[in-house]
């Protein structure tokens, strides 16, 4: 009888650490969820995109104007539906980042231009990838890495298949590089931490616990391979779901 | 005619400003652009302009590094900003105006008429001097509080005020050893600020200084007693204020 009542005793324990240990995930992709959102509606970015579809307006340049609202517009769209969604294709990521860029070479008037490069054998329709995760790594190398540059700069974002069943995205820009970088934006002698990189391990460390993807994410400053080069190199490496 | 410099780190910000002053406010002319705190400051010194329309995010800093730079200002200041709550509230309290990309023509034009009509620079410098002290450290020991009535500039500390009271759209504030001051704004924006401060909206008119609290009392109606002596009633709503304080 005793040990009857102590194994359900110990079974409900179970069953309630179990119940909240469920609720605390789900808490907690919540709260990533609006730290996502927010990140990439990042309110500098709006309200200086809007600012600067603003100009085109006040120049008589309704075409252009019109463009970039619309532009503006599919971007919004895009990353509300991302929000709702653990997962998207190839080509829905590319689709958001591109307009992401167009906005972003408006705002620092075409100081750097972009390529996208996909890796044919890739199935852009029906490979899925856990959408933005590109994003914040993108903002950095434009609003971080090109800002003080006086030449022009280059950023390039490739998906390639890596094995049988690995894509490998990569974000590589030829800026000042990310360990010089971080000490100018040294406060006060305060090392600066990057949030883009601490949005996204967490982000990354949600994936694997909701939906069991482990995603590998690498930052190389490329200096630091070779000296006569500059630049950062991101690298994430996904298990590939297939829609 | 008001000479006017624009630093924002955005190219195209800098010129949808020159469009719309042009456009606006056309007393106004533009003589001078910068995109950060090193240039800005440079382009203050060197053209000497009567107004300054003043990005939070620049290249190499913010806003803030940029006035540090000086230590009295002989220009009106228009802050702007895309987003940036923690500035925003310093600039309140120094009732220093500031406007919000994308940038209302109507609100740009009101913001500059209204610096015209107060360029005196002793005024300018008083507020721009409460901005400093309420920024040198995150949790000055003295807060001040600009309060702009119609011809005069009130610097107050915070923690002087007894309470304030509306009247209409107007509110009134009750100062230890000073004058009462009365300035056209809600008694809502003035809790939204004050609340961090420890003031606590008591009733419908009426918003007190927790640490001015000396009493309470139950009849003839819910009130505090004031360190003055000034009793404000409490509203029934708001009962468990009593409790709380005092």
């Amino acid at each position: 009888m005793i040990v009857l009542i102590v194994l359900l005793l110990v079974l409900l324990i179970l069953i309630l650490f179990l119940f909240f240990k469920i609720k605390k995930i789900q808490k907690d992709n919540i709260l990533l969820r609006q730290q996502l959102l927010l990140s990439q509606l990042n309110p500098h970015f709006v309200f200086n995109s809007l600012s600067a579809i603003q100009s085109f307006m006040f120049r008589s340049e309704a075409h252009l104007g019109s463009k970039y609202l619309a532009s503006f517009a599919k971007l919004t769209r895009l990353i509300l539906e991302n929000s709702r969604t653990q997962l998207c294709s190839i080509e829905q990521e590319i689709n958001t980042i591109t307009h992401y860029l167009e906005l972003q070479q408006l705002r620092f008037d075409n100081k750097f231009s972009y390529k996208i490069v996909v890796d044919d054998i890739l199935d852009k329709s029906m490979i899925l990838i856990p959408p933005m995760l590109t994003q914040p790594f993108i903002e950095n190398s434009i609003e971080h890495g090109f800002i003080h540059m006086s030449e022009e700069g280059l950023l390039t974002v490739s998906f390639k298949a890596s094995g049988p069943k690995h894509i490998l995205i990569e974000i590589e820009d030829n800026g000042i590089g990310i360990e010089l970088g971080k000490t100018q934006l040294m406060t006060n002698g305060e090392k600066y931490k990057s949030l883009a990189t601490k949005i996204t391990r967490e982000r990354i460390e949600g994936i694997r616990k909701s939906m069991g993807l482990k995603v590998e994410l690498n930052i190389i400053d490329l200096s630091k391979e070779n000296p006569q080069k500059h630049g950062t190199l991101v690298t994430m490496r996904i298990p590939i779901n297939h829609g | 005619m008001v000479n006017a410099v624009i630093i924002d780190d955005e190219t195209k910000v800098r010129e949808v400003l020159v469009l719309l002053l042009r456009n606006y406010c056309p007393n106004v002319h533009v003589i001078g652009q910068a995109n950060s705190v090193k240039t800005g400051y440079e382009v203050i010194v060197k053209s000497n302009p009567n107004l300054v329309l003043l990005d939070m995010q620049l290249s190499d800093g913010n806003g803030f590094d940029l006035l540090r730079k000086f230590s009295s200002i002989s220009f009106g200041l228009i802050i702007i900003t895309a987003y940036q709550e923690y500035a925003i509230r310093a600039f309140k309290y120094s009732a220093i105006d500031y406007l919000l990309k994308p940038i209302d023509p109507i609100e740009l034009s009101n913001a500059i008429d209204k610096l015209s009509k107060t360029s005196e620079n002793n005024l300018i410098n008083q507020q721009f001097e409460a901005l400093l002290a309420n920024t040198e450290s995150k949790n000055p020991p003295d807060k001040k509080i600009v309060l702009k009535t119609i011809d005069e500039i009130h610097v107050i500390n915070t923690s002087e005020i007894i309470r304030c009271e509306a009247h209409n759209n107007q509110t009134t504030f009750i100062i230890q050893d000073y004058e009462t001051v009365t300035v056209s704004k809600t008694l809502k924006e003035y809790e939204d600020l004050l609340s961090e401060d420890g003031f606590v909206r008591c009733h419908q008119t009426h918003l007190v200084n927790k640490k001015h609290v000396k009493d309470k009392n139950y009849i003839p109606v819910l009130s505090f007693t004031m360190s003055n002596g000034d009793i404000v009633p409490i509203s029934y709503r708001k009962k468990f204020l009593l409790k709380k304080l005092a």
